[in-house]
């Protein structure tokens, strides 16, 4: 590859690399997993730069390449994780949301919506996010039961997408 | 539009499946929802879209920055003594007002995400699969004839009889053989509804499926041959590699591996046989599939050229004129008057010389001989379609040849064809060749005409080191043969150099020099063991 050509696939990269991420990341719902295919997925995308057709937008074609190694992933972690299955994940895929601004406008509608939960919200969110601190402990630590506690994770989750939801509906109204 | 569902239930389900405590009831209660409506699918990304987000902020930091009355400034309290009594992940049905409210908000908000989401903007899963190859096709009645060249995008394939070559951006190369009913989905899967598939799948596209009515077959990296028969029988073959097979219809059954040099035949009910590995069945399309190493260039649009580098070319057209300076050039793809029909679109080049004393060579040339690991040290072929735009009395001569360096000297050439003209003073010009009958310097002519196609066909062998040109106007062909052609030059370069065809035509002092090019394509032909094979 010339060191333009180099040049050009590092600046598409950087500038699609969270797409890439978020579009990978809903399709295994798991962190490590998403890690470990995002690197595969750069590799198999700088190693095919050459074909790609820059008069084409990079997003749709790099994720092309994403999908290939999610279901390759699947297929090598399916007996230690619950996956959706093949025909599901073909729909998703097709359906991630394309909207270049959606990782933004989702974060930003996001933050919004964290400052309005109560204290104890964050504070449990906190507890699962940030200190990956597990429900057993968290529960324990608060003398909760692990479902009441699951239950409230739950809530605030269903809330949160919800605010979410409406904020960026709001947000595209405009 | 899609159907109702349950939104809160669906945002619990994406929840359980994103914390890995999912049960396989509930995965599949969620597969049903998800696939009956768009909609539930963007609120699925949307909840594991929020899940993911919150393990990356700083939720902290939002906590900090809200006023200090809503600050935790303790430990968490025990919440809701109503939630705190349920029973172990047994989570109660939701409360009527609360969804209302939710499902409410949500409706007012759906119009306007709808359209932020860009509805029209999915994800095509299916990249470039570009037809390679069509072989005595007979489409089936109400379909699209397809032309070589053509991206098919997602869409069924009919046709009654002959063979049909597929490359997939990845290098997954397909072909089918008629009878055959072929629904292409995405890079990653194509659906053998009836006929004949043979699959090559290279390093690093492996996982392409084939589904058939009665089995799926998963590529681990191979060569393997495939049937959908009327009755539902599905029968495997692996030439090379290994294939995980499924059974559809038999819900329980586990998938197996098959190996090189395995057969398998699945009936409708999912009932799995080891059969007699017979590949005398798939030789037909598997000699199509062979011709692997393919080198074309589909002129697709004026944006992407000149010095376009894809399609697989690994370096950029070049384009040259003598005299250098004051040489208006001109380089466009077209769309009318394809010079083979079925192609879309042509290359012309024009330049114009304004100097009354200099000649005007213009010389355009492509280098393919590490395309794709195309292999130059085996015999190939090369094809294309030239026509000469301007009249023949203003030009001295035309030349094609492949040569080793992009140097423009007639002794670094492999091979060449070249204009004559009869006389000195005729304005004719010709096509020359040795006569295939002839031990003599006999030629073969060919007279060369304002807006004429003319289709090459090239054979080089450097094994023995011979090459045969054959050139046809439609109407007449001529060709020299291998027994009194040309040997190959190989001195002035090592083969695998030797992969770049030059046009070169050069005009006579202050004239214009235009011509057309089309249909270029290059190629291995197939391995001589299946061709002799399927005989």
């Amino acid at each position: 590859m010339s060191d333009s050509a180099h040049d050009t696939f590092t600046q598409l990269y950087v500038a699609h690399e969270q797409a890439i991420y978020g579009f990978v990341f809903s399709l295994l719902h798991s962190r490590a997993d998403a890690d470990d295919v995002i690197q595969e997925t750069m590799t198999q995308l700088w190693q095919h730069f050459d074909d790609f057709d820059r008069s084409r937008p990079f997003l749709p074609w790099a994720n092309r390449f994403a999908y290939r190694r999610v279901l390759m992933h699947r297929r090598r972690e399916s007996v230690r994780r619950t996956y959706l299955s093949d025909d599901v994940l073909e729909l998703l895929a097709q359906d991630y949301p394309q909207a270049t601004d959606w990782e933004e406008s989702r974060r930003r509608a996001l933050r919004t919506c964290l400052s309005g939960l109560t204290a104890e919200q964050s504070e449990l969110l906190k507890c699962r996010y940030e200190t990956e601190e597990s429900l057993i402990d968290i529960a324990d630590r608060l003398g909760r039961s692990v479902n009441s506690l699951y239950k409230s994770l739950q809530r605030i989750r269903q809330n949160l997408v919800s605010c979410v939801e409406m904020r960026l509906g709001s947000e595209a109204s405009r | 539009m899609s159907t109702t569902f349950n939104r809160e239930r669906l945002t619990e389900l994406a929840g359980l499946l994103c914390d890995d405590e999912i049960s396989q009831e509930e995965v599949a209660e969620l597969e049903s929802v998800l696939k009956s409506s768009p909609d539930a699918r963007q609120l699925f990304h949307l909840t594991v879209a929020v899940h993911r987000d919150l393990q990356f902020c700083n939720i902290e930091a939002v906590d900090a920055a809200k006023p200090a009355d809503q600050r935790m400034a303790s430990k968490l309290a025990p919440s809701d003594p109503s939630i705190e009594s349920q029973p172990a992940r047994a989570r109660p049905a939701p409360r009527r007002s609360t969804a209302a409210v939710v499902t409410a908000v949500i409706v007012l908000c759906l119009a306007g995400y709808l359209n932020f989401r860009g509805g029209d903007n999915a994800l095509d899963l299916l990249g470039d699969v570009t037809i390679t190859d069509l072989v005595d096709v007979e489409w089936a009645d109400g379909e699209s004839r397809l032309h070589v060249g053509q991206n098919v995008g997602k869409r069924r394939l009919r046709i009654n009889a002959g063979s049909i070559r597929l490359a997939y951006s990845d290098g997954v190369v397909t072909t089918i053989d008629g009878p055959a009913d072929l629904e292409l989905v995405s890079d990653q899967r194509a659906i053998l509804h009836q006929g004949q598939l043979v699959a090559f799948v290279p390093d690093g596209a492996q996982g392409f499926r084939v589904s058939t009515p009665a089995a799926e077959i998963i590529d681990l990296g191979t060569e393997f041959g495939v049937t959908a028969s009327e009755d539902g029988t599905s029968n495997i073959i692996v030439f090379d590699g290994e294939v995980e097979l499924s059974p559809n219809n038999k819900p329980d059954a586990q998938s197996q591996k098959i190996a090189a040099g395995l057969a398998w035949q699945i009936d409708r009910e999912g009932k799995g046989t080891r059969v007699e590995f017979r590949q005398a069945s798939f030789e037909v399309p598997r000699s199509l599939l062979r011709r692997r190493r393919i080198i074309r260039e589909p002129f697709r649009s004026a944006k992407s050229f000149p010095g376009r580098q894809r399609t697989g070319w690994t370096s950029p057209w070049s384009l040259s004129g003598i005299p250098e300076d004051d040489l208006a050039k001109t380089v466009n793809v077209l769309v009318e008057n394809p010079l083979l029909p079925g192609t879309q679109n042509y290359l012309t080049v024009h330049a114009a010389n304004d100097l009354r004393a200099e000649p005007l060579r213009l010389s355009l040339s492509r280098a393919f001989a590490s395309f794709d690991q195309f292999d130059v040290t085996v015999p190939y072929t090369v094809e294309f379609c030239f026509r000469l735009e301007c009249a023949p009395a203003s030009i001295r001569q035309i030349r094609i040849s492949s040569a080793a360096t992009d140097r423009d000297d007639i002794d670094e050439s492999m091979w060449q064809v070249r204009t004559v003209r009869p006389s000195k003073d005729s304005s004719e010009l010709q096509w020359r060749v040795y006569h295939p009958e002839s031990d003599s310097n006999q030629f073969e002519m060919l007279p060369v005409a304002q807006g004429q196609t003319y289709r090459f066909l090239i054979e080089v062998d450097p094994v023995v080191r011979r090459w045969r040109m054959t050139i046809s106007d439609g109407q007449r062909t001529i060709w020299n043969t291998l027994r009194n052609g040309d040997p190959l030059r190989l001195s002035s370069g090592t083969v695998a150099d030797g992969g770049l065809l030059r046009w070169s035509v050069t005009g006579k002092p202050g004239s214009e020099v235009k011509f057309s090019l089309d249909a270029i394509r290059i190629q291995n032909p197939p391995l001589p063991a299946v061709v002799a094979s399927a005989k």
